[in-house]
């Protein structure tokens, strides 16, 4: 039995199993779409969507609907919106930061007007993990995997839409329509992840994850397959650490993230130190 | 590189093709002039920036297996030209047809290969050069991005005749500025395109690499028959290698004579002899 093995009583409780459920496979999935996110320098747009998602939860509390549901509509919404704001003069900053502060400014006015507690407000700012019921840990599992696998059929046109759009484009992809199918995914990552590590630090799981495997890969597919596991391991990592220091878990987790960026930032030095021309 | 069977298409009968092409013709392997369709059609194409006229009343015509060199200061043209040609961008007036169909409408887009003049060094996460090769082909994939057999053989042949397939797994950021435009030629080249697009191709690469650049692109021009558009800020850059140099000044396209590439097509050659199907002179 798994609780009975020493320093792993953790996973005898009921609520730490399904924290580790939603939290590592939303580690895995983030920094997988992530990859795309940051190759097209657009390392903010998880924290836009996140913000138009909490200005769902506000609407969904407001109006007695499903929190998911609320969040989700507004954010893939958003999601699909985005693109049309950024082509339409605003720069890819000007739009997403219209998203982001008009997101966070409307739901804050609509938990408000719900009369929901500052509490409820801030679980689903950095994340409440501890409090999914298998159910919620399952649907964010299940909308995880969607992103995953998504991306891993687009996997090749995605590659070439990010790495050179126009070159894309004229080699016969579908670019906007990929572009928007991406900006969808982030903002199924952002919703899965609300509760798992947090509206606001769930972007944080896009982007350190990929930065700390671009350090020491040379491929794309080798970053987006050590991100996953970076952003996978963080989020036990940091789940574990969090339930022995008594810490909050979502921002456990991506300190522990911020940490292996680090660590991968000093292999590399030694790596060059070692090999010059390596890196 | 092995030859994908002619795909020879046209929206227009033959009449009504401004370029005075006929659909049915496959281009002579070894006499490129004497295709009638053009790989590449401007017919009095204008464009604007923001009412600043970039392009105006351009007419050009580059025909299957012709090599046409497009020379120019900074800021002439010369990209737009090409964005333009490969509709990234929409002209204000006039018609581009690639392969006797308007851009617009062109869908067979694995006969066109386009070498931007940068791409990927800037890039935030590494990319190898073998997934810069394969994106390429990103369009004719199967389920799960898997390449076929034949696709893979493709992808290996472009990289040894652009002389990177040792440099395969190498992340592109990490290479030469002439390596990396080779990696970016061998993407243009992985789907066997009939017509190749060049946005200044020596502009970052030192002596050595411009002279190797030079070979694999004789290569293309000999070997494979492949038409070829490149421009360059510099007339000299790959002087004897183009048909024909064709000059751009503040959007207007000038005929600036015959190249001395030794295939040069007979009716470029003769001097004051207007090629077929129209003058690269604009209007």
């Amino acid at each position: 039995m798994p609780a009975e093995t020493p320093g792993l009583e953790l996973l005898a409780h009921g609520f730490m199993r399904h924290a580790l459920i939603a939290c590592v496979a939303i580690g895995l999935a983030a920094p997988a779409v992530g990859t795309f996110v940051v190759q097209r320098r657009q390392s903010l747009i998880g924290d836009g969507l996140g913000h138009v998602a909490f200005a769902g939860v506000g609407l969904a509390v407001l109006v007695d609907v499903p929190v998911l549901a609320g969040a989700a509509i507004l954010a893939v919404g958003a999601a699909l919106l985005l693109p049309t704001l950024q082509r339409s003069g605003l720069t890819g900053d000007l739009a997403l930061a219209i998203v982001f502060y008009g997101g966070i400014a409307l739901g804050y006015v609509l938990l408000h007007r719900s009369g929901a507690s500052v509490t409820s407000a801030l679980g689903v700012l950095f994340g409440s993990p501890l409090t999914l019921s298998l159910g919620d840990a399952l649907a964010i599992a299940g909308l995880a995997a969607a992103a995953v696998a998504i991306v891993a059929v687009a996997y090749r046109r995605l590659v070439a839409v990010t790495f050179d759009e126009q070159a894309a484009r004229v080699a016969g992809v579908a670019t906007q329509r990929l572009v928007r199918l991406l900006t969808v995914v982030v903002a199924l990552v952002v919703i899965g992840g609300m509760y798992a590590i947090g509206i606001l630090l769930v972007a944080g799981m896009m982007v350190v994850p990929v930065a700390a495997a671009s350090q020491l890969t040379h491929s794309y597919r080798a970053t987006l397959l050590g991100a996953a596991a970076v952003g996978g391991g963080s989020a036990l990592l940091g789940l574990t650490a969090a339930y022995y220091a008594d810490e909050t878990p979502g921002a456990a987790i991506v300190l522990t993230a911020i940490a292996c960026y680090v660590a991968a930032v000093g292999l590399r030095a030694l790596r060059s130190r070692r090999q010059p021309g390596a890196a | 590189m092995r030859r994908r069977p002619s795909q020879q298409e046209t929206d227009l009968p033959a009449a009504a093709d401004p370029t005075g092409g006929e659909a049915d013709e496959t281009p002579p392997a070894t006499a490129p002039a004497a295709a009638s369709t053009a790989a590449l059609a401007f017919d009095h194409v204008t464009f604007a920036y923001q009412r600043q006229a970039v392009l105006c009343d351009v007419t050009l015509r580059v025909a299957c297996g012709e090599t046409v060199a497009v020379v120019g200061a900074n800021g002439s043209g010369k990209t737009t030209l090409i964005k333009v040609a490969l509709g990234l961008l929409q002209p204000a007036r006039g018609t581009v047809r690639l392969f006797g169909t308007a851009v617009t409408r062109f869908a067979d887009w694995p006969r066109v290969g386009y070498v931007p003049q940068r791409a990927g060094p800037d890039a935030a996460v590494p990319v190898s050069v073998q997934e810069v090769v394969h994106s390429g082909l990103a369009r004719q994939v199967g389920p799960l991005g898997r390449l076929s057999r034949a696709q893979r053989d493709t992808v290996d042949h472009v990289m040894e005749v652009m002389g990177v397939a040792g440099l395969r797994r190498q992340s592109v950021r990490t290479l030469s500025g002439g390596q990396q435009q080779r990696a970016l030629i061998a993407r243009a080249l992985v789907t066997e395109p009939d017509l190749l697009v060049l946005d200044e191709p020596t502009s970052a690469v030192d002596a050595e690499a411009r002279h190797t650049l030079r070979e694999s692109l004789e290569h293309l021009r000999h070997h494979e028959q492949v038409a070829m558009v490149y421009i360059s800020h510099d007339p000299h850059g790959f002087a004897g290698l183009a048909d024909r140099v064709v000059e751009m000044q503040a959007g207007h396209l000038r005929d600036a004579g015959a190249g001395d590439g030794d295939t040069a097509p007979a009716h470029n050659a003769a001097p004051g002899h207007e090629p077929r199907g129209g003058p690269a002179h604009a209007g």
